[in-house]
């Protein structure tokens, strides 16, 4: 295991634990990153290796498995008709920021298009050699998205949801 | 400690062939599936001790993290504007969309939220465990969006690349 690799699991364990020591909502995560993040600033030290990444989905896919219950199906087929209509309204919400920053910013269609998609990072890489967009514009963008969501949008969301449990 | 070796020996290999199907996030969705099943073919609870949480989320974390270098935001800067707003409307689209899904059904508000925010799979469900949501629930919504996502964007793309290809200025209003 090469130095860059320990201290980036290093830090981003710290920063986990730290976090979670005060109470932060969803502090492991946010610690996680922040830490994780930090030294990786410092350093330039370079992606984690993929099995690393493998083993933290198996991981939280293994602990969202073990929380299954027998009402989950049910739950689904509730579900499907409000999640569908949802994910449709994103979709047009996406189509309509690619406009927005093909407008504002001159970019090309398609980078625009890949940067905005509500899409998963490496489903994104995958495509975006198969098309002229920026590479580099479009995950810059998915960046600071997947930043602010786990930095901002976690930490108060989960702050929100508990002051509401408390309210009559 | 058996139902630990059990459940960690189930999402791993149930990881591993979600990889290998080459299924979107296969590692997540295999031992999703694998341990899902298991519990709900035998009843058997195998739930894991907090402390494997936090190893979740130190790994996801740190995948993040390891971005964050100056030259993978120098890009952004030039944009940074619009840029930021679309990522900002892109966000509150999603809490927005979570919070009507919470007032028009009976979902856990937790698991409405996560399950909307545009994150990764990964670092949502992570965060919908932490915060007691339905982890299981909350990786089947953004899978769902991500098979969508899927099932769109070549088309989108073709037609875009298709079209007279044309940089569009400030001041064009066509």
């Amino acid at each position: 295991m090469s130095f860059r690799v320990v201290g980036l699991l290093a830090s981003s364990a710290v920063g986990a634990l730290l976090l979670t020591a005060l109470h932060v909502p969803a502090g492991g995560l946010f610690g996680a990153v922040l830490g994780s993040g930090l030294f990786s600033w410092i350093e330039s030290s370079g992606p984690l290796p993929e099995p690393y990444r493998f083993a933290g989905l198996a991981l939280i896919g293994t602990i969202a498995g073990a929380s299954v219950r027998p009402e989950l199906g049910a739950m689904l087929v509730h579900l499907a008709l409000p999640v569908t209509v949802a994910v449709a309204l994103l979709i047009a919400v996406w189509l309509s920021l690619t406009r927005l920053l093909v407008r504002t910013t001159g970019m090309d269609r398609p980078t625009a298009l890949l940067s905005t998609v509500p899409g998963g990072l490496s489903l994104i890489s995958a495509v975006v050699d198969q098309t002229k967009a920026d590479l580099q514009t479009v995950l810059a963008v998915h960046l600071v998205r997947v930043l602010i969501v786990v930095v901002l949008g976690v930490p108060i969301l989960g702050a929100v949801i508990h002051l509401f449990r408390w309210m009559p | 400690m058996t139902a630990t070796i059990l459940a960690l020996g189930l999402g791993g290999a149930g990881a591993l062939t979600g990889h290998f199907l080459r299924l979107p996030f296969g590692a997540l969705l295999g031992a999703l599936v694998s341990v899902g099943a298991f519990e709900l073919g035998t009843g058997m609870e195998l739930g894991l001790h907090p402390s494997w949480q936090l190893v979740a989320q130190v790994l996801i974390g740190a995948t993040i993290g390891a971005q964050l270098r100056p030259e993978a935001l120098r890009a952004f800067r030039r944009i940074i504007g619009p840029g930021l707003a679309a990522v900002l409307l892109t966000v509150l689209a999603g809490v927005g969309l979570g919070w009507l899904l919470v007032v028009l059904t009976d979902v856990d508000p937790r698991t409405a939220l996560f399950g909307l925010m545009p994150g990764g799979v990964g670092e949502m469900t992570a965060a919908a465990a932490a915060l007691g949501g339905e982890a299981s629930l909350v990786a089947l919504m953004h899978l769902a969006r991500l098979l969508v996502v899927i099932a769109v964007l070549p088309v989108l793309l073709r037609y875009l690349t298709d079209k007279p290809g044309r940089r569009h200025s400030k001041n064009d209003d066509s």
